[in-house]
């Protein structure tokens, strides 16, 4: 078929007809949405319009739509506003409705003097993913407001009436019916903790309510993307506490093992035979337990799987359930083995890849009648090279009493993890009180637990996130090809500049190629930016000397995160992502491979 | 009888697509829980099938075979679309209370199957008519369905409260189908029964016996 013959066909005029329909369709609906907008402000007209009949002014904004919304258990309050009326107007939004969506609501909070008197009003607002909302009425948020008293009382709502709950509130969707409670019971927590300054409690993870976080242990090896955990999930129901190994590995469950079952007599044999022997849970990921967790056969809120054991089956889910969730969270320096006794926060890494050092500045938490250390430690190899106190905590007169060899280092330097860990379970040291039996029993355990963290975990911090430079980053990507490193880098909003993303080869000693596939510049400074930045000719050809001579440069403040410049901090996102890859480009070069 | 007429009680009565072609059944059933939704519904599909069917109408010399059902999804999708905005706007509550089955007008058979069997053939006004017709056809159907279980199911008449006694049977979906099932009975039987008396009718009027008629009626 020749081109003429092409144009003149029939498919080509179907093909031309159908885009031609579909375009001035997507016009059409492009200048309606332009037409029919709704604006927050409407949106919260309308509010005020159906509680207050419109005689209603904001007296003070607590939270707005500007501010970060503020997360609890089942939920977020995103809007909260002090009425001319004395009474806050809260929006608020609840989890766990049907398909995993949400329903957000408006409540009134009726406070006299000061005083808070309960719930006055709720409003529907909207939801995500629930298709039964016709069965929810004005009659159905009503309910809301009539059991003051129970609310005072310290009881929340529940469309499955729990325990510590008013009786079931329910119309038509279950599951939508919980997810209004839950928007209303998170309105409620936020006046408790936030208006009136009581301590609620709110979770870190996810399915962290079933768990007891005390008796768990949790360990994280960073390098091998492993978590081990031994989690005690709480009484269940008629259900005891269970105790459950299990390991993770990339977000997927490798190993578990029900250590102690907390089935009361005779349930045991009813238990579902593969989530007995781990079977079930292999090979799977929070993607897949979490379909589970949704499907018909649960009940989140009551604890329950359908089946013989329903308590038992569902402690069992839910551990598995915790373990591959919150996977990213937990596979993170704070639980790498003996993390309980360094405060990270205060602490800092630093790997060199092509010196195989990994430098500590620990922060070692104050211990019984020893405050804080600070120590230094350089492993190389696995090796403890270097051993310095900076600050130590020792309480006066102590300092004296200290291990010598602990005080100078010299008991820890060329010693391995396994050297050290031999100490560590020797007959002198008890880790239940962090004692060392000598003079100064405190002082020298803490300074004995830093080299044990420092030998055990020093492989965990040679990853690309502790490279120097790295905090400037929220992701790293590379890969390896030959004598080539290719990094796909997403610098962190710096200042008033969005992330940016930045693709950079480093072939040699030398950046290759370098292009901005995201420009984070705000507001009209992409124009003001380096030109040469932009184009990345800046970076092309330049070594890492060459560009941490930028770095160090009079018009560079790393602190600050600008260059002296007309879009500052756009600038000085390109150069740092240039200067990290460049730098730790033996690093990535002598692993190989993806990261 | 005048053609537009024909075309009008075809829509409303003799081709209902709830009772008579049994078409749009999954908005039917799931929106007919309160007869205020259900006449919202209703009015939102009218409004659709109107506008979907003059559009279509318009193009339906342009339109070539291959496509035609690819385009007429675009045109239909696009003035659900245009509705929900609408319905957004100035009409919150409706809005809200059909949820996910405001968009799912888009796959509702009736619309598609209008576009497909008449509005691609017929004229413009024919079809405009049409869309009315079969769009008010199914408004009716949907709130007699809605009237009875609003007032089976929760004892209350377009949201007035008019007694206590209820039954949740007829707000779940086994009512749906129990009162969808009752209504189509009862419309075959009425609809039976005009039909054997227009037929008696016209045979008087032609002074044939009714046997014979009826007879040449079976044949046909």
């Amino acid at each position: 078929m020749t081109a003429k013959q092409f144009f003149k066909s029939t498919a080509f005029r179907a093909l031309a007809v159908l885009l031609a329909i579909t375009i001035v369709a997507g016009g059409l609906l492009a200048i309606f949405n332009d037409l029919l907008y709704i604006s927050d402000e409407e949106r919260f007209n309308r509010v005020i319009e159906e509680i207050y009949g419109g005689n209603a002014k904001v007296e003070k904004t607590i939270l707005s739509t500007d501010d970060e919304a503020m997360t609890f258990d089942n939920g977020t309050v995103s809007q909260v506003y002090l009425m001319d009326d004395g009474n806050y107007l809260i929006q608020a939004t609840g989890k766990n409705g049907y398909n995993g969506g949400t329903v957000t609501v408006w409540v009134v909070h009726n406070f006299t003097a000061s005083s808070w008197k309960g719930i006055g009003k709720v409003v529907y607002e909207s939801n995500t993913s629930q298709t039964q909302m016709g069965t929810f009425s004005s009659s159905y948020y009503e309910l809301f407001t009539q059991y003051n008293d129970e609310i005072l009382d310290d009881m929340l709502f529940s469309a499955e009436g729990e325990t510590n709950t008013v009786p079931a509130l329910v119309a038509g969707s279950s599951r939508t019916s919980r997810a209004f409670c839950n928007a209303v019971n998170t309105s409620i927590l936020y006046v408790k903790s936030e208006l009136l300054g009581q301590e609620v409690v709110t979770y870190k993870y996810e399915y962290e309510k079933y768990i007891d976080m005390d008796k768990s242990v949790i360990e994280a090896d960073l390098a091998a993307k492993t978590l081990d955990l031994s989690l005690t999930v709480k009484a269940n129901g008629e259900a005891g506490a269970f105790v459950i190994d299990i390991t993770v590995k990339n977000g997927t469950i490798t190993a578990y093992e029900i250590k102690t079952n907390g089935s009361t007599d005779g349930y045991e044999g009813d238990m579902n035979a593969d989530y007995l022997d781990g079977t079930f849970f292999l090979e799977k990921d929070a993607a897949a337990i979490k379909a589970i967790l949704d499907g018909s056969d649960v009940s989140l809120d009551g604890g329950t799987i359908t089946s013989g054991a329903s308590y038992s089956n569902f402690s069992c889910l839910i551990a598995a359930a915790f373990a591959t969730a919150n996977f990213d969270d937990l596979c993170t320096a704070e639980f790498l083995p003996y993390a309980d006794y360094i405060d990270f926060e205060k602490s800092s890494v630093e790997t060199n890849i092509e010196a195989d050092t990994v430098k500590f500045s620990l922060n070692v938490k104050s211990n019984g009648d020893a405050n804080a250390f600070v120590i230094e430690i350089t492993v190389t190899g696995d090796t403890i090279t270097s051993y310095e106190i900076k600050t130590n905590g020792s309480t006066d007169g102590y300092e004296g009493d200290m291990n010598a060899d602990y005080l100078n280092g010299t008991a820890f330097t060329n010693k391995t993890a396994a050297d050290l860990k031999a100490i560590l379970e020797g007959d002198d040291v008890d880790m239940g009180s962090g004692t060392i039996t000598s003079g100064a029993s405190y002082s020298n355990f803490s300074c004995l637990i830093a080299a044990v963290y420092a030998a055990t975990n020093a492989n965990a911090f040679r990853t690309a996130e502790y490279l120097p430079y790295a905090e400037h980053f929220d992701s790293i990507v590379t890969s390896t090809e030959g004598t080539s490193v290719y990094y796909t880098l997403t610098v962190k909003s710096n200042g008033d500049a969005d992330a940016f993303v930045i693709d950079i080869t480093v072939t040699g000693d030398k950046i290759t190629a370098y292009e901005i596939k995201t420009n984070g510049s705000t507001g009209g400074y992409e124009g003001d930016m380096n030109a040469d930045y932009l184009n990345g000719t800046a970076f092309v050809g330049k070594t890492a000397a060459d560009l941490k001579a930028v770095l160090e440069g009079d018009n560079v403040d790393v602190d600050g995160g600008t260059i002296t410049s007309g879009a500052s901090y756009s600038d000085f996102s390109c150069l740092i992502a240039a200067v990290y890859a460049a730098s730790n480009y033996p690093a990535f070069v002598a692993e190989g491979g993806e990261q | 009888m005048n053609k537009y007429a024909k075309i009008s009680l075809d829509g409303l009565i003799f081709n209902n697509p709830t009772f008579k072609l049994v078409l749009g059944t999954c908005a039917t059933l799931s929106m007919s829980t309160a007869a205020l939704n259900s006449f919202g519904m209703g009015l939102s599909v009218t409004v659709v099938l109107l506008l979907s069917n003059v559009i279509i109408s318009l193009l339906r010399k342009v339109i070539p075979n291959t496509v035609r059902i690819p385009a007429f999804i675009v045109v239909i999708a696009t003035m659900v679309t245009i509705l929900r905005m609408v319905l957004e706007k100035y009409i919150p509550s409706l809005y809200d209370s059909m949820g996910v089955f405001l968009p799912l007008i888009v796959v509702n058979c009736i619309i598609l199957g209008r576009a497909e069997a008449f509005a691609s053939k017929h004229p413009v006004l024919d079809s405009a008519i049409d869309g009315v017709a079969t769009g008010l056809g199914f408004t009716c159907a949907i709130t007699i369905i809605g009237i009875i279980r609003e007032f089976l199911g929760s004892g209350s008449f377009f949201g007035i409260k008019v007694m206590d006694f209820k039954m949740s049977f007829f707000t779940n979906s086994a009512g749906a189908f129990f009162v969808y099932g009752i209504c189509i009975a009862l419309f075959v039987l009425i609809i039976d029964q005009v039909e054997k008396s227009r037929r008696a009718k016209k045979a008087r009027l032609l002074r044939v016996p009714v046997v014979e008629q009826m007879s040449e009626d079976k044949e046909a």
